[in-house]
């Protein structure tokens, strides 16, 4: 668990963009946490003050309970993995390399390096035949930023740090960058603080999302679903923007909706049970008397309508 | 960058790199043997046999090995890491190291050789430290933007690593700058050989009292003397690039 | 300052060879000039020519300068003769390798545009690269001109009455050593810097509109 005990940061002289004023969170061990905001909320700032690349003027900032001051800043660091959007890959080093940087700095032995590398490597699909000896100019944005996730995961952190990680990586690669985060947050369990500008993107990743506005005051801290259903200021509906109930819709699976039963024949169209619903939604649109059967198989486990959808939703 | 593109770069720098190794030695081998044939129509002048023995010849020749020598060692020595600290520490020294770079080149060598002569007197130590001075600019300019040009983003991620500062420095910084510190030496030691030249007319020896002796005199001691630094200057410049193809990490370029 | 007198007291030497210094950069760099601008369009033209271009006259700049002028001065004689063409060498691989740069950083869709319009390839360079290369060819010339100005000087050793002589008059003197050297270092670093920003404002003021390109 990662806790922010009234944590500020002010810059001489300004009260400009990236000062946080009096943060307060606790981040729980084994959750998605995704910082959001407009830029200059400060988001970045309270998340390298995490690993203390940036230190807070006042507050305190705990891991476990420990305070993060009473430790080395460079050995806390190496404890921590740290994806930023620009990656910063180093471009002298291959992609084998940048991963068993901080490995090599903890003075593994190269048999250890080695293995890990390539587990690493299969972890994140690049296999390690064809990419493990690349640079990193010869590996698309996508790719990159993959080495970068794996080279922050090399010693097996229990904390990520991630800053804008897919924030200059095109759409369609971007959207497979997340759906592989989501994936391998299956497998490794980290805690992950992410940091975004994008609203879509927090929704999509976040076990929690901290809304952030000028200062990182804290405007809402809570699961995405609860954001989008009950924006808790002016100011998260705002940065929530249009459609924020349409889209908090993908959020809930249809395996939680309470259905309605099948009176009669089940309508013609379906939608599976493992979607949400919103695919519900879709359907029911498409659907001409606007009911839709909830398959599960080849079994019909209920009807959704217009009416199921918005109790659902509420 | 596209993986064509890095493979058309790989591919010119072999080329260069063959061009490099055999042309330069091999050019040098012409241009000697060459140069006999053009001592051989010249007039002999009647200072020849004063000059053109083996004895005043290595004297100078050896004399003009150390005055380059010392001087590009003492400017490597103190050049690179006095660069660094000014890139990482003295931001204010910055400006001043690109402003004196730039005015640098505008002050001819000569001019600094003879001032060091009117404040020293003559002899090989005020050669050596106007070389060093001269030699010192292109290095320091060098190094700092070498430095000062590394992505920052791979510095950040590399002390968000936890890198110390010396680490990051170390095997990050200093590699990726090592392309244009090169380049800075390379600059410098032919210019440290070729000011070298002029170190006679302070008294420093070298290769340039074969040359002033035959101005005016003997065409073939022109010739001779001449030859010899050119010779040094393209093979010490060479023999530079050897190392930098050794030293400076293969896939980066300044 | 003492020098300003000097240089004063001594303006009939000077005179003559603050001229003499500026004649000789004046035509080393125009005839490099119109070398290096051949040159450096077939360099961009074609790889292998660039390459032979660029390795030769890389090498000539290696040269050490007192050694170039006297192994020319046994062809064509003493005095300014040897310095200009001597000059002339050292500026080729500033201008001859800005010209091939400039050139081959013209926009592809640009010149895909122009063939498209119908351009003959003499047209093409004429109306369309060259143009778009002059911030990037005047850089070359602007480094060529200071690099000349200071070597100029040692255009005296082998004759040259230009401003290497007041340097190397002070050697030997019992006084006034300071003088005589500052009194030719100064103007030439004056002429030097003077050439720099003019060609540097030039070079801004041909920049309008035009790709920005660093000059290497």
């Amino acid at each position: 668990m990662i806790t922010f005990d009234h944590v500020s940061k002010h810059y001489a002289g300004h009260d400009g963009p990236g000062a946080v004023h009096d943060l307060s969170l606790e981040i729980p061990s084994g959750e998605i946490v995704v910082f959001v905001g407009p830029s200059g909320c400060g988001k970045t700032t309270s998340l390298k003050m995490i690993n203390r690349l940036i230190e807070p003027t006042s507050g305190t900032i705990s891991i476990d309970g420990e305070d993060t001051r009473k430790r080395d800043p460079n050995e806390l660091r190496r404890s921590i993995g740290y994806v930023i959007q620009a990656i910063g890959l180093f471009p002298h080093r291959t992609v084998a390399e940048n991963v068993a940087t901080v490995p090599h700095l903890d003075h593994w032995d190269k048999q250890r390096i080695d293995t890990r590398v390539n587990e690493l490597l299969e972890l994140i699909g690049l296999p390690p035949r064809d990419y493990a000896k690349r640079l990193p100019a010869e590996l698309s944005g996508g790719e990159r930023q993959r080495v970068g996730v794996a080279r922050a995961l090399a010693v097996d952190p229990n904390i990520m740090l991630m800053d804008e990680p897919f924030g200059a990586i095109d759409p369609i690669a971007r959207e497979r960058l997340q759906n592989e985060l989501l994936r391998l947050q299956q497998v490794v369990r980290k805690t992950i603080v992410f940091v975004t500008h994008d609203i879509d993107e927090a929704v999509k990743l976040g076990d929690r999302v901290a809304l952030l506005s000028a200062g990182a005051k804290v405007e809402q801290y809570a699961p995405p679903a609860e954001l989008l259903a009950r924006p808790a200021t002016p100011a998260v509906t705002a940065f929530l923007g249009e459609a924020r109930l349409v889209r908090r819709l993908a959020l809930i699976h249809l395996r939680d909706v309470r259905l309605q039963p099948v009176n009669g024949s089940a309508p013609k169209t379906t939608v599976a049970i493992g979607g949400t619903l919103r695919d519900a939604l879709d359907a029911v649109l498409r659907s001409p008397d606007g009911t839709v059967a909830v398959v599960d198989g080849d079994r019909v486990a209920g009807v959704v309508d217009g009416t199921v959808i918005r109790l659902a939703s509420q | 960058m596209s993986v064509a593109a890095v493979t058309a770069r790989g591919t010119r720098r072999l080329s260069l790199s063959w061009l490099r190794l055999f042309a330069v030695p091999a050019a040098v081998g012409i241009g000697i043997a060459a140069s006999f044939g053009v001592f051989q129509t010249l007039a002999p002048g009647p200072a020849d046999s004063g000059v053109l023995n083996s004895t005043f010849l290595e004297s100078r020749f050896v004399g003009h090995l150390a005055l380059s020598f010392i001087s590009f060692g003492i400017v490597a020595l103190v050049g690179v890491p006095l660069g660094v600290l000014i890139a990482i520490g003295a931001r204010p020294f910055r400006v001043l190291v690109f402003l004196l770079a730039n005015l640098g080149q505008a002050v001819p060598g000569i001019g600094i050789l003879v001032l060091l002569y009117a404040w020293l007197g003559l002899g090989a130590e005020p050669t050596i430290i106007g070389l060093v001075i001269f030699g010192l600019l292109p290095v320091l300019r060098n190094t700092v933007a070498g430095i000062n040009g590394v992505d920052p983003a791979v510095i950040e991620s590399a002390r968000g690593m936890g890198m110390t500062r010396l680490q990051a420095l170390l095997s990050v910084e200093i590699p990726l700058a090592s392309a244009l510190i090169f380049a800075g030496l390379r600059t410098t030691l032919v210019l440290v050989i070729g000011t070298a030249t002029l170190g006679n007319f302070i008294g420093g020896g070298g290769l340039g009292d074969v040359i002033a002796s035959g101005i005016n005199r003997s065409d073939r001691i022109v010739l001779v003397g001449a030859v010899m630094v050119a010779a040094l200057a393209l093979l010490a410049d060479w023999a530079l690039s050897l190392v930098e193809r050794a030293v400076v990490p293969k896939r980066i370029s300044a | 300052m003492s020098v300003f007198r000097y240089i004063a007291d001594n303006w009939d030497t000077l005179g003559p060879q603050i001229e003499t210094h500026l004649f000789i950069v004046a035509i080393s760099i125009a005839l490099a000039a119109a070398i290096g601008l051949g040159l450096g369009v077939g360099a961009a033209r074609s790889s292998w020519f660039g390459t032979v271009v660029l390795a030769v006259t890389s090498t000539l700049v290696t040269l050490p300068s007192f050694a170039l002028f006297g192994l020319l001065s046994i062809w064509v004689g003493l005095g300014n003769p040897p310095v200009i063409v001597g000059l002339a060498m050292y500026a080729l691989l500033p201008i001859t390798r800005n010209t091939r740069a400039g050139i081959m950083a013209v926009d592809p869709a640009i010149v895909e545009a122009a063939r498209g319009m119908g351009m003959s390839g003499r047209q093409l360079l004429t109306r369309v690269e060259l143009p778009l290369a002059v911030p990037v060819i005047l850089a070359g010339l602007r480094q060529a001109t200071v690099l000349v100005v200071a070597i100029a000087t040692v255009g005296a050793t082998v004759g040259a009455n230009d401003l290497g002589q007041p340097i190397l008059a002070a050697i030997g003197r019992s006084t006034g050593t300071l003088d005589a050297v500052l009194a030719g270092i100064i103007p030439v670093a004056a002429i030097g810097i003077l050439a720099d920003l003019t060609l540097a404002a030039l070079q801004r003021a041909l920049s309008r509109g035009r790709v920005a390109v660093a000059a290497t």
